[in-house]
């Protein structure tokens, strides 16, 4: 009994002590340090649903977010930005800017259905968000002008996919009776490339991209 | 030259590691906020350069409660920071007695006031503010020394209808 208690004083507890705070302040740094290169200088973040198509991929994207611009307030319409979404805090959305504080947009209201547009002036402090994919994206046609703080980040590169090489687009018409009768569409045709993209969400078709 | 930056280094890794540990607590636990303007008095004391308290830990779940002071990006300049209380979620029914209207907040967004009505600019001018703009929770009043204290939940009777 004696002797166990003898061994006990016998170990180092002083420097070992010593060696655990400092690792435990190693692992603290280290966190610390991506937590302030995360938040405040580059992110990547995975983006994925139907709204930002052709640019984003449906299934999902890897992206770099750079947070300096956005908090610089650098973001000029054209950007693809990475905002926290106004009908739920704790969800990111990503979507494009097309106006700025004071500028007028004019938007198509529900593009699937008619051709109604409108035209708002941005308030000031706010910008105006649309997806791509104008038929299938809630945004600032949904929820109006978002203010700017919302925006957490600009996004600048994407990991090459399939999409970034794609030239063309097959679709399969009309999938749902059977018959597959095959017709190609060239990528820079955008104004053909749209509505196949809209037949494509109501589940008419189906759409590949590929390279010829 | 080597020598004066060998000199230098642990003091330069010093401020680093300083600052980096600093910006982490100020955004996951708790930071300070000087206030300034009189939209919260008699809360706040406008002639004092008072110092509050934020936390920030409420930020991980947006898990509000009506009646908190609360700290936001202003909505017409994300560069100023905001202080007002909280005094609406969303889903609830709030009567705005100037526009003599009843209005329901929207899905993530929140109805925020200050304290002194005759000169505060909040939502009854810019309306709901949305979750996302909130930065944090004023829980203590930390400097002068004689203002230290806890700041509390205050919700003015009769004006809502929760959900």
């Amino acid at each position: 009994m004696s002797g166990f208690v003898r061994r006990l004083g016998g170990i180092p507890w002083r420097s070992i002590a010593g060696d655990a705070l400092s690792r435990v302040f190693l692992v603290a740094q280290a966190y610390c340090a991506v937590h302030v290169v995360d938040q405040h200088l580059c992110s990547l973040a995975i983006v994925r649903g139907p709204s930002m198509l052709p640019a984003m991929n449906l299934a999902g994207d890897v992206v770099a977010v750079d947070r300096v611009s956005a908090r610089l307030g650098r973001v000029a319409p054209g950007d693809v930005v990475l905002m926290i979404s106004p009908e739920d805090p704790r969800k990111s959305v990503a979507k494009r800017v097309v106006g700025m504080g004071g500028d007028s947009v004019t938007y198509l209201v529900d593009p699937g259905n008619s051709d109604a547009s409108k035209t708002v002036v941005v308030p000031q402090g706010h910008v105006w968000v649309q997806g791509d994919n104008v038929y299938a994206s809630r945004d600032s046609r949904q929820f109006g002008a978002v203010p700017y703080g919302l925006i957490t980040g600009k996004i600048f590169c994407r990991e090459a996919g399939a999409i970034s090489g794609a030239n063309i687009l097959l679709y399969a018409w009309p999938h749902k009776l059977g018959h597959k009768q095959l017709a190609i569409v060239k990528f820079a045709e955008k104004d053909k490339v749209a509505p196949l993209l809209c037949c494509c969400v109501h589940g008419y078709i189906d759409v590949k991209f590929c390279k010829l | 030259m080597a020598r004066a930056l060998a000199a230098v280094w642990p003091l330069v890794k010093g401020c680093i590691t300083g600052s980096v540990l600093g910006i982490t607590v100020s955004d996951s636990v708790a930071s300070v906020v000087t206030m300034d303007g009189a939209s919260m008095h008699p809360t706040f004391d406008p002639q004092q350069a008072e110092r509050a308290l934020v936390e920030k830990r409420c930020l991980y779940r947006y898990d509000f409660s009506r009646g908190d002071v609360v700290v936001f990006r202003s909505p017409r300049d994300h560069r100023e920071l905001m202080v007002k209380r909280l005094i609406a979620l969303p889903g609830d029914w709030i009567q705005i007695p100037e526009k003599q209207e009843i209005r329901q907040i929207p899905e993530g967004h929140c109805w925020v006031e200050g304290d002194n009505a005759a000169l505060s600019f909040d939502s009854r001018s810019y309306g709901p503010v949305p979750m996302g703009l909130l930065r944090g929770r004023v829980t203590h009043i930390i400097w002068p020394p004689q203002r230290i204290g806890r700041v509390g939940r205050k919700i003015p009777e009769g004006r809502i209808m929760p959900l």
